[in-house]
């Protein structure tokens, strides 16, 4: 995607992840690249089906196979392709380097043994420490996303909602990983427990330098939190840049009308602009640009070909016609 | 969550395709191409090589059923005192018994008896578990505890005893039989049932209908039982091969079905007492008992992967 | 007199094994015909509660229900069941709350069918085709099973099944939650067409105050089933009171990044609904909680015309006279 070739953190080149079914072959991921550098935070935006989840399992090795496949691409991380990788290696490059907080807390906790005990499991496992020090460590984590430590003795179904996912990222963040891949950690929880999350969830990142992929479809938890963001539309990134790039130099028809059909406390309007139709099927997608059908600004060129990547100015990247014809005029 | 989600979602997105491109409508919109729930049901049956093995089994013997006065080469009671005791050979293959009978075609008819007891055995079982079940389940409180103890209690006799007694105060009929082995069982359908009511009944259709003014009979009977479908054939099948297990038992300890009637249990237990020189007289009705429970509990198997959604690929 | 709705001092307990359950307390409010309330609180806060009470689909444990001026708190069973021919239910999930064994044509006639409100089966045709255009669903989905369809259209016929017997009023109870944004906006705008087409009323049921904001002419904000505020739209938005109302408000993440954010982040999370103590509701979270706060239950007052709070040191906090 782009052409100077400065080592970051994290480097996906040209991802594929195909789910061969029984019925055909669902293109969910269709060659994404994009780049993070350490201690900073992208946001990967869009609705469901567009392959957000994917690309972060993608991340980990953990696609489900069958019917899951990651057909091609690189995943560097510190330079190291991870697809490469052993099985054995692998595991030990996820809860060290690389975890991931998923949108239900109460998947990621054990129901029977008390959260102080997972936090120091997760840290003795990968930090040569005795009980005792773990233990301290596990009540230092407790307190940082905000649990009183004498919650250490505690069993997860003593906590709410919110709680429980404050657990979940203090596991996540007990190994010290480099990254943070969060599965919209805050979508199940009510807004002023949100509030709070997503607020212990900056300090922590202040705090910790880690990166974080965060995953959404909340655009405002994007621009709460994010200092880059690749915003995803049927399996493809289709418009990428800083956070103020994307949110206030919009250029992709997608997001633009992302925006648009956004109910917004800040705005006074009468009715909402939604975008007609529906996301493709990623079982048979289009050889032209995936949006043609739903977008607006539609050209008679743009069911000819699959557009290319352009730079339109400073490292933002948009996927569409509209702009690889604006630039080539000025050539 | 989200995780399992995906891969499940797409395969699903991508069946509905399918059936969009039957209708070469190019546009990424549902199409009117509808195939029925249970057809997507049979192709995932048939796409199971042990499910359909113990199908094409199953159904050879409910043909055998059916029809044993076509194919049986003689009547079961055709007794010729001139070949007692033949071993298998090409007029009779599975060679002749103690009064000189056909013993394949013994076996033939027998499929009538033990399966069709088996049969019927299960339909009682499950009109009267159903019931319970359904009633235990949608009015809860007092009905439920109620009938949850009264089927504990017939749970906590041990089956086959409980079938022994119901057949010896009953005395030893045919329909006395079928009625003991449906006592016996029918608790197991009520659980079944009563349990995948309880978590239909939570789901928001069904206050949707209460919503719309639908009585409680249609809440049951259309939106509850359809639901519960699943999990009770399920049970129906794998119980089918229970009963017929249970038919055979009593009819081999003289409980049953009565000779000179070819139930398979019945000539088991005949046959015992030749079994030193003439095996075949046990050999064959044994192989097709198994045979039955065999590909019963096969095609049970693949039935519920094929009818549990979540395994939907 | 125009109240089309009005409800007083409604209250829904359940029997708990840990005590008794205050689903809804004391809420009263009135709503006029073709108007739309929005009752927007976190979980817990009983607003799906309300709503199913006043349907009658939980019965009301205290309280009073005038529709259309008539007395509905106490109906007989045959009133419940004509009840539903004016008062309907558009459900939050368009997975869980439509029959997976059901084609759309059958969900959508169930009502029809019910109410015995068509004469043969051409009409049954005619009334459903006439619906699934209503709600702008294809007449091609007709025979095919809801998941076979995506969240929205499968919205849609949830909508169409709450229509079909020409209600007046509808609850909508979080009916674009499960929605992706864009689909959202597409049945948001479906629901008000259909409001200036048919004169409905609604009650808007929702934890998102952005998506009730233009949608509703007022709004009720509850905690704890308790009402802690109720104003106009605008009101609300634009001079929050309750202490509750002002954190719910700035808790919402927004999308633009300019607009500075001066989060009020509240302690702890929502207290246990069960045999709640004196007080008020919300003071074990709230930043102004005061000894009287614990110890007296506030009342709805008045402070601007339209604009209720039920809080008893809203003066001192907005700095009103």
């Amino acid at each position: 995607m782009s052409t100077n070739e400065n080592a970051s953190f994290l480097e996906v080149k040209n991802l594929v992840i195909h789910y061969e079914t029984d019925n055909g072959v669902v293109e969910a991921v269709n060659n994404i690249s994009f780049k993070m550098n350490r201690g900073e935070t992208l946001s990967l935006v869009g609705e469901t089906g567009a392959g957000k989840t994917t690309t972060a399992l993608g991340l980990l090795n953990l696609v489900p196979n069958p019917p899951g496949r990651i057909i091609a691409g690189e995943i560097l991380l510190n330079g190291e392709n991870l697809l490469k990788m052993s099985a054995h290696q692998m595991q030990k490059i996820r809860g060290s380097k690389i975890t991931m907080i998923f949108q239900d807390p109460m998947t990621s906790l054990n129901p029977i043994e008390t959260v102080g005990e997972q936090i120091s499991e997760v840290i003795r496992l990968h930090n040569k420490v005795s009980r005792s020090e773990a233990a301290q460590m596990a009540c230092d984590m407790l307190e940082k996303v905000g649990i009183p430590a004498e919650r250490y003795g505690d069993y997860p179904h003593q906590f709410s909602g919110g709680m429980k996912q404050r657990v979940v990222i203090a596991i996540a963040l007990a190994c010290d990983p480099e990254l943070l891949i969060s599965d919209e950690p805050t979508s199940a929880l009510d807004v002023t427990i949100q509030a709070q999350v997503l607020d212990t969830m900056r300090q922590l990142k202040k705090e910790l330098k880690t990166s974080m992929l965060m995953i959404t479809h909340d655009l405002g938890v994007v621009a709460e939190t994010s200092d880059n963001v690749a915003v995803m539309y049927a399996g493809e990134i289709v418009e990428y840049g800083t956070l103020r790039q994307v949110f206030k130099d919009t250029r992709h028809p997608y997001t633009q009308a992302l925006f648009d059909s956004l109910p917004d406390i800040n705005k006074n309007v009468k009715r909402l602009i939604p975008i007609k139709g529906l996301t493709p099927d990623p079982s048979s997608l289009p050889n032209y640009c995936s949006f043609y059908d739903r977008c607006t600004k539609r050209m008679e060129e743009c069911k000819k070909t699959d557009p290319a990547v352009v730079d339109v100015g400073d490292g933002h990247l948009v996927k569409c016609l509209l702009f690889a014809s604006e630039r080539s005029g000025h050539e | 969550m989200a995780k399992m989600n995906t891969p499940a979602m797409m395969a699903f997105q991508k069946n509905q395709e399918k059936r969009e491109r039957i209708f070469k409508k190019k546009n990424n919109s549902g199409e009117a191409a509808s195939v029925p729930l249970w057809m997507e049901s049979w192709r995932r049956l048939v796409r199971r090589p042990t499910a359909t093995l113990g199908m094409i089994i199953f159904v050879v013997l409910v043909i055998m059923a059916l029809f044993p006065t076509i194919i049986a080469p003689e009547g079961y009671d055709n007794q010729q005192y001139g070949r007692l005791f033949q071993p298998p050979n090409a007029q009779n293959i599975m060679g002749t018994d103690n009064l000189g009978r056909d013993v394949f075609s013994r076996v033939l008819y027998g499929a009538r008896y033990s399966m069709g007891v088996g049969f019927f055995a299960v339909i009682f079982a499950l009109m009267i578990g159903g019931t319970m079940g359904s009633i235990a389940a949608f009015y809860g409180g007092r009905a439920d505890s109620l009938i949850m103890r009264f089927l504990d209690i017939v749970l906590s006799i041990p089956s086959i005893l409980l079938a022994i007694a119901i057949t010896s105060i009953l005395g030893t009929s045919i329909i006395n039989l079928t009625i003991a082995i449906s006592i016996s069982s029918f608790p197991h359908y009520a659980r079944i049932v009563r349990a995948a009511i309880l978590s239909i009944k939570e789901q928001e259709f069904v206050e949707a209908a209460r919503a719309i003014g639908a009585s409680d009979v249609r809440i049951i009977f259309r939106h509850l039982l359809p639901n519960a479908m699943a999990p009770i054939i399920v049970q129906a099948t794998v119980g089918l091969g229970g009963a017929i297990l249970s038919c055979a038992a009593l009819s081999f300890i003289g409980l049953g079905i009565q000779p000179p009637l070819p139930e398979w249990g019945t000539m088991l237990s005949t046959g015992r007492e030749y079994i030193r020189e003439y095996w075949w007289l046990v050999v064959f009705p044994g192989m097709f008992i198994m045979l039955a429970i065999f590909s019963v509990n096969l095609f049970g198997d693949g039935l519920r992967d094929a009818l549990d959604p979540r395994l939907k690929q | 007199m125009n109240k089309f709705l009005e409800v007083k001092n409604l209250k829904k307990y359940y029997e708990t094994s840990r005590g008794v359950l205050h689903a809804v307390d004391s809420v009263s409010f009135s709503l006029a015909k073709g108007e739309t309330l929005g009752v927007v609180g976190e979980s817990g806060c009983g607003k799906s509660t309300l709503g199913q009470t006043i349907l009658h689909l939980r019965k009301p444990t205290d309280g009073e229900i005038y529709f259309n001026g008539e007395d509905i708190s106490n109906p007989s069973k045959k009133k419940r069941h004509d009840l539903c021919r004016d008062m309907q239910i558009i459900f939050q999930d368009p997975f869980s709350s439509l029959n997976p064994r059901m084609t759309v044509k059958q969900i959508i006639s169930e009502p029809l069918k019910i109410f015995n409100a068509v004469k043969n089966k051409a009409e049954l045709d005619e009334r459903v085709a006439k619906l699934m255009e209503t709600v702008g669903l294809a007449k091609r989905f007709v025979n095919t099973y809801p998941h076979e369809l995506d969240g929205g259209r499968r919205q849609r016929i949830g909508i169409a099944r709450a229509l079909a017997l020409e209600p007046s009023f509808i609850v909508c109870d979080e009916p674009v939650s499960a929605l992706d944004v864009s689909i959202q906006a597409q049945v948001l705008n479906l629901m008000q067409d259909l409001q200036e087409q048919l004169n409905l009323t609604y009650i808007f049921i929702t934890h998102d105050l952005s998506v009730v904001k233009h949608i509703s002419n007022n709004i009720m904000v509850m905690y704890l089933g308790v009402v802690v505020e109720r104003t106009s739209s605008q009101g609300l938005f634009a001079a929050p009171l309750h202490p509750y109302t002002k954190a719910l408000l700035s808790a919402i993440p927004h999308s633009d990044i300019d607009v500075p954010r001066d989060r009020i982040l509240l302690r702890g999370e929502i207290s246990s609904p069960i045999e709640p103590p004196p007080g008020c509701r919300f003071a074990k979270r709230c930043n102004y909680a005061t000894e009287k706060c614990f110890a007296e239950d506030p009342v709805m007052e008045e402070i601007y015309p339209g604009h209720e709070v039920a809080c008893h040191h809203v003066k001192e906090i907005n700095a009103i006279p």
